[in-house]
């Protein structure tokens, strides 16, 4: 079963899938650049407390992205 | 010859360049802009002589930061003959992303396969005759930190620059057959034939495609450019124009570039991802990763350096060990520049005494000259230890994990994480605090930070604030009312910038995008040269200025010559200034010049009141002086005023630099100003109706 959900829903260590960006272009186009497109395997690596950023791994980088950010970007894990 | 220097940030692009260029190097700061850049010379005992620039590091050739901006700026603008893209062995993926942009871009490309030595220790192979016939340029594997791999990198880059462009096909990348034909083909032919185009047709139909707006003023500029625009509005409407010319074709765009934006967002994911698809094909060819269990150090670290509560615990370590390096261990070292400077100062006015000069030439070298070069030299230790400081918990990857420590906090003022470090440090001295706001992408909160800065009390100010308050609340009250002010300009700060941010500096979407790179020991080389290059860039951009107001002040104090310091033309302008302002506040005369003359450099304070009070600097005179002369609630108002307006005549010169405008220094000096006193008013105020006035 594959279940679909935002990113920063998304439970630390669970493999999953991007699926799709959406937000203003700037933001888009730096995702793409970032490693983070369509079909590219992510997974949360820690949350920093209270609601701060999320540390992820995507295409052998680790990035910081904000929930607010992250809420922009679906991805997919299969259960 | 001169080549640029790019790639991605952290991967040893700034130590590949020193190892390349050594000393021979010089700063500047782009036009426009405060992003500074660096220009080095290859010794040239060998061939022709060789120019390198360090761009600043980006993701993509897209800009995105101010940086990159640069960097597109320069790569899209200014001659060069080849480029050298500096990647990261051990992230090859998102790295040779920025490859395969520049590629398509120019043919003169060389890739420096670096920190093969990380990778190696990842268990990571890397072929890189292989991954070169795969990209169509030279691969030239380099370990920069060891000068490993430099001599055959250059001798790559002379053969690129040489061989003639026709030579290199375009684009590698393989588009989906339907988008070439559709789209690329038939915009990269119009384009082939518009005069004086200096792109690439492929690259500039790629981005005009994508509806990039420099390519497009650029492409429209020239003439039947504006058709070859139209064409691509109704390409990406799905219609064929490729026959279509002058006026037809104008209509046909106007028609169709109302879907064209959505096509444009589609096509841009469409492209990267392909390029994706090369690079993981690359990859797979090239690079084989031996499964090796070994624990990450990296990661260990971060298990403690990102914990929730020993993370931040460390971080306070850190910080804290950081900023007693820079304004305390170095604050001596000032203090010897300055008596230096005082012992010159008085040498060459005994001599000019003895040569009989008059009167106001010594008084002009001794309370104007010298001082004004003691303020500028006096700032040195304590920049040149920041901006170490700096350096070394920037480049060991440190500094990326305390702005995502604290980015949750940084959003009550409304900024990011990578802005804490400059706030933070602002407490010991406002001038490298603001070129400290650079790392931030966004030139808006850039802006923010600068604004709100002086409102945080730095070292100077510290000391003068712990000596009148000693003076006037003995004992524990003391603690108090400096815990008192502390708090009084941190919520002014926090209320500063949330006015900002609803009037005329609104919050932009752009994201906090933060790379955690892999720790790693910084190389000494790249931190002092960084260092030398920030201080020399401060140095050479503020004397002359600072010098001149010293002048200008020392003037106002000394004509008309041979009166009293009241009846002078400072002295005039603070019995004014009392008339106008100070009498609300209970301030006289002398506390409006004190205010004034802190304008220059607040640390002088101390000293500009013992000349006034006539009493001079001595601790317990000076504070016997201020306890008569005042009672404690216009004390405290004149420190509230005191510690909030603007800092210092560097911090202006700063703040012009780093906004890039006199109107934002301008706008900032008067909100801190205006700030100042209206917090002042309304703790004098309120002290009045709590009966604490005599």
């Amino acid at each position: 079963m594959v279940r679909t959900l935002r990113l920063s829903e998304l439970q630390a260590a669970v493999k999953a899938e991007v699926q799709e960006i959406s937000g203003p272009s700037a933001f888009r186009s730096r995702m793409l650049a970032l490693g983070i497109t369509p079909r590219s395997p992510v997974q949360i690596l820690r949350r920093m407390p209270m609601g701060g950023p999320i540390e992820i791994e995507v295409r052998g980088t680790r990035l910081a992205l904000r929930i607010k950010d992250a809420e922009q970007i679906t991805v997919t894990v299969r259960a | 010859m001169r080549v640029a220097l790019a790639g991605n940030p952290n991967v040893g692009k700034t130590t590949l360049f020193n190892a390349l260029t050594g000393r021979h190097q010089e700063v500047a700061n782009w036009p426009g802009t405060t992003v500074d850049y660096v220009t080095g010379r290859l010794p040239t005992h060998a061939g022709e002589a060789l120019e390198l620039v360090d761009l600043p590091g980006t993701y993509a050739l897209e800009a995105y930061s101010q940086e990159e901006r640069v960097t597109r700026d320069f790569l899209l603008q200014q001659p060069h003959d080849a480029v050298i893209v500096v990647v990261d062995a051990s992230r090859l993926e998102r790295n040779l992303y920025l490859v395969l942009e520049l590629l398509e871009f120019t043919p003169r490309v060389v890739v420096a396969l670096n920190m093969m030595d990380a990778a190696a220790r990842d268990g990571l192979q890397v072929d890189a005759k292989r991954m070169s016939e795969l990209l169509g340029v030279a691969v030239v594997p380099t370990v920069a930190s060891r000068s490993t791999g430099l001599k055959r990198l250059i001798a790559a880059v002379r053969q690129v620059a040489r061989q003639p462009a026709a030579s290199v096909p375009a684009s590698a990348v393989p588009y989906p057959d339907e988008v070439r034909r559709e789209l690329i083909a038939p915009l990269t032919a119009r384009l082939a034939t518009l005069q004086g185009l200096g792109y690439r047709p492929e690259w500039a139909a790629l981005q005009l495609l994508q509806g990039e707006d420099d390519v497009r003023s650029a492409v429209a500029a020239l003439p039947r450019g504006s058709e070859a625009i139209a064409l691509s509005r109704v390409l990406l409407a799905g219609e064929e124009g490729g026959r279509l010319r002058g006026g037809a074709m104008l209509q046909a765009a106007r028609v169709a570039s109302v879907d064209a934006r959505g096509r444009q967002a589609e096509l841009t994911l469409l492209l990267a991802d392909s390029r994706y698809d090369l690079i993981a094909a690359i990859l797979r060819a090239s690079s084989r990763r031996r499964l090796r269990w070994r624990r990450d150090a990296s990661e260990d670290l971060d298990r403690l350096l990102l914990h929730p509560f020993w993370g931040y615990l460390v971080m306070a370590g850190v910080f804290s060990a950081g900023f007693w390096l820079a304004f305390v261990a170095s604050a001596p070292l000032s203090e010897r520049v300055d008596r230096l400077l005082v012992g010159m100062g008085g040498a060459v006015a005994a001599w000019l005494a003895q040569a009989g000069a008059p009167a106001f030439l010594r008084s002009l070298v001794l309370a104007g000259v010298f001082p004004g070069v003691g303020a500028v030299l006096s700032f040195v230790p304590y920049m040149a230890v920041f901006f170490a400081v700096y350096q070394l918990l920037q480049d060991s990857g440190y500094m990326a994990r305390a702005s995502l420590l604290v980015d949750r906090f940084m959003q009550l003022i409304g900024l990011h994480g990578k802005g804490f470090f400059a706030l933070v440090s602002a407490y010991g001295c406002n001038v490298p605090a603001m070129t400290a706001t650079r790392v931030m992408e966004n030139p808006r909160d850039r802006l923010l930070a600068n604004l709100v800065i002086p409102f945080i009390p730095c070292n100077a100010r510290l000391g003068v604030m712990a000596v009148v308050t000693a003076a006037f609340f003995p004992g524990a009250a003391g603690a108090v009312a400096m815990i008192g002010l502390i708090l009084i300009s941190l919520a002014t700060l926090t209320l500063v910038a949330a006015l900002y941010r609803r009037t005329i500096l609104p919050t932009d979407p752009a994201p906090l995008v933060l790379e955690l790179p892999r720790y790693h020991w910084p190389s000494w080389r790249t931190v002092l040269l960084a260092t030398w290059h920030r201080v020399w860039l401060f140095l050479s951009r503020i004397w002359w200025f600072l010098i001149w107001a010293t002048i200008a002040i020392w003037a106002l104090t000394y004509f008309p010559a041979g009166q009293p310091l009241d009846h002078s033309y400072a002295g005039m302008i603070g019995q004014w200034l009392t008339q106008l302002v100070g009498r609300h506040f209970g301030f006289d005369w002398r506390l409006m010049i004190a205010i004034l003359f802190g304008f220059v450099a607040k640390e002088t304070t101390l000293s500009t009141l013992g000349v006034l009070y006539g009493s001079g600097s001595g601790y317990l005179s000076l504070s016997h002086a201020l306890t008569q002369a005042m009672p404690p609630l216009v004390a405290f108002t004149y420190l509230v005023v005191y510690m909030l307006y603007v800092p210092c005549l560097s911090t202006v010169v700063q703040m012009r630099r780093e906004s890039g405008a006199w109107s934002w220094a301008a706008l900032g000096v008067a909100v801190n100003v205006g700030v100042a006193f209206a917090v002042g008013l309304l703790i004098e105020r309120l002290g009045e109706l709590l009966g604490l006035a005599p």
